[in-house]
């Protein structure tokens, strides 16, 4: 089997899995859309009569939100959920005697379980914003799509190989859950999750741009929102290439040496 | 009466001690677990900081009781996370899937306490540290007109609050008896009641309808915060603890239903 068509029955295997499942797959979007549905009403009520808020008009607002939710399915990865579990359980083992590596395995079924949700966001968002008149800012730049989707791409790879080298934890930890739900705090606080981050005090957007999680949603929606200027975009885009290097060769070795004290107790 | 209390005491004080050599026995983990605890209560506190910073307040509620609002959402949830959340939503649908509830069944200890208590997160008590500051700083930082009664009132909807969650989350465990994965509503239902930490006023007319009246709540921070502050509806007060007296009595008669239906899936 060709490497292309390897990454398409990946592909396929999990849309197959979302669609079977498809009751679970809207249960975790309705989790989500209640925290995006919360906090623009929240963020709302601070607008009062005013028409903006750090040069964040209230359709942007409602942009961002959206954004967010989208963000969640398009840039960010869950893989250390899955791998926290096969390896605690000894099944990884079964992984490790494929013809894939289990990073490129996880990378290309992950994309899969994203398009059943991101379908049904497509098609939410258009109903909401051509049906029920919802505020959405739409970017006006001819540049603008293509920098947002290499910044959505680029945010993805940060995402998907620090949760790769998270997940890698459980080979080191005996129950790393904890742990992951630490960082899954700090990721949603630092990515723009609980409001843009320049609502936040100066500290902490300074602090900000030199963590990578900014880069994984906040960051590709301030693009899309037209909410940059070029010279923000071009160090942003810099810093986030950056840190996709870092993350890269951390999980390059930390794979690495996890794999080699795996001791399979599950099997 | 006495002495059946007493009994139970001593069983909450086992099953503590219990859980306390248990999660101490991977130091680490219990370390990330009880640093995720303290950082859930300080990202609401640098949420609600934020939004003061930008305005004095939201409409209806100024600095002082967004804090106390917050401060009393954490002690509900704080009491029902360290007592029976996790036993009732996520523990419970498990054991009865695969069939381990037998061993609840079998102990001659009422099996509604069983189920609900086995587990005492001990972690949970250090999260009271930060929560702790939070009202330290109110008390210091705040002038709040309060009297004996609006204090006692408030203790009175707090406990009220500790059994919605308890009727709640026993009611959605319990529908596991039938449903074969019953957790995932159940932990929609768990987000949804998460958005509590915010003033419901705030909410557009419908969605505050249904967090007031349809699934109430409002009584687990709303309600008891408006009765400390002295601006609580009585006829709303006597709403919420009828609700909660409904939804117990309606928990427990599908549990005792549920058990009757139980069939031992795995023996």
């Amino acid at each position: 089997m060709s490497s292309r068509s390897l990454n398409w029955s990946l592909l396929k295997t999990s849309v197959k899995i979302d669609m079977h499942y498809r009751f679970r797959v809207l249960i975790w979007m309705a989790m989500s859309a209640i925290w995006v549905m919360v906090y623009p009403v929240v963020w709302l009520a601070v607008y009062g009569d005013r028409t903006e808020l750090s040069g964040f008009s209230r359709s942007d607002l409602l942009t961002y939100f959206i954004g967010i939710l989208v963000m969640e399915y398009l840039a960010q990865s869950y893989v250390d959920e899955d791998m926290h579990e096969e390896i605690r359980e000894g099944k990884i083992s079964a992984l490790l005697l494929k013809p894939v590596h289990f990073v490129r395995y996880f990378f290309f079924v992950h994309i899969g379980y994203k398009l059943l949700p991101l379908g049904v966001y497509a098609v939410l968002i258009t109903l909401g914003v051509s049906v029920l008149d919802i505020p959405f800012s739409l970017p006006t730049q001819w540049y603008t799509l293509p920098v947002f989707a290499c910044t959505v791409v680029i945010g993805h790879l940060i995402a998907y190989n620090l949760k790769m080298i998270l997940a890698c934890a459980a080979f080191w930890i005996e129950e790393a859950e904890p742990l992951r739900v630490l960082y899954w705090i700090v990721c949603n606080l630092f990515m723009g999750w609980m409001g843009p981050l320049v609502f936040f005090p100066l500290w902490f957007q300074q602090l900000s741009t030199h963590l990578p999680w900014q880069y994984t949603a906040y960051f590709p929606i301030m693009i899309f929102l037209e909410n940059v200027t070029v010279g923000a975009m071009t160090y942003g885009i810099a810093v986030s290439v950056v840190w996709l290097g870092i993350a890269v060769a951390v999980r390059h070795v930390v794979v690495r040496y996890s794999i080699r004290r795996y001791n399979a107790v599950g099997s | 009466m006495v002495g059946s209390l007493k009994r139970y005491a001593q069983l909450l004080y086992l099953f503590t001690k219990f859980d306390f050599y248990l999660e101490t026995a991977y130091g680490l983990n219990f370390l990330f677990a009880t640093c995720g605890k303290i950082f859930r209560v300080l990202l609401v506190m640098v949420f609600f900081k934020t939004l003061v910073l930008r305005v004095p307040g939201i409409p209806q509620w100024n600095e002082a009781q967004l804090y106390i609002l917050a401060a009393t959402f954490y002690i509900t949830d704080l009491i029902a996370s360290i007592l029976f959340h996790r036993n009732l939503l996520f523990h419970l649908p498990r054991i009865i899937r695969d069939g381990t509830f037998d061993r609840i069944l079998t102990k001659p200890i009422p099996q509604l306490f069983h189920a609900a208590f086995n587990k005492i997160d001990v972690g949970d008590f250090l999260a009271f540290v930060p929560f702790m500051y939070f009202w330290i700083y109110i008390v210091q930082h705040f002038v709040l007109s309060v009297t004996f009664g609006s204090v006692a009132l408030y203790v009175l909807l707090v406990v009220n609050a500790v059994v919605f969650i308890f009727a709640l989350v026993l009611l959605l465990g319990s529908t596991s008896f039938w449903l074969n994965r019953g957790d995932g509503f159940g932990r929609l239902v768990d987000h949804a009641t998460g958005a509590a930490r915010f003033p419901f006023d705030i909410f557009p007319e419908k969605l505050k309808f249904v967090v007031f009246y349809i699934l109430p709540v409002a009584v687990l921070a709303t309600l008891p915060t408006q009765a400390l502050l002295g601006f609580a509806q009585p006829l709303y007060i006597l709403y919420s603890v009828g609700f909660t007296l409904i939804l117990l009595a309606a928990a427990l008669v599908v549990w005792n239903r549920g058990l009757h239906a139980y069939q031992s899936a795995s023996s």
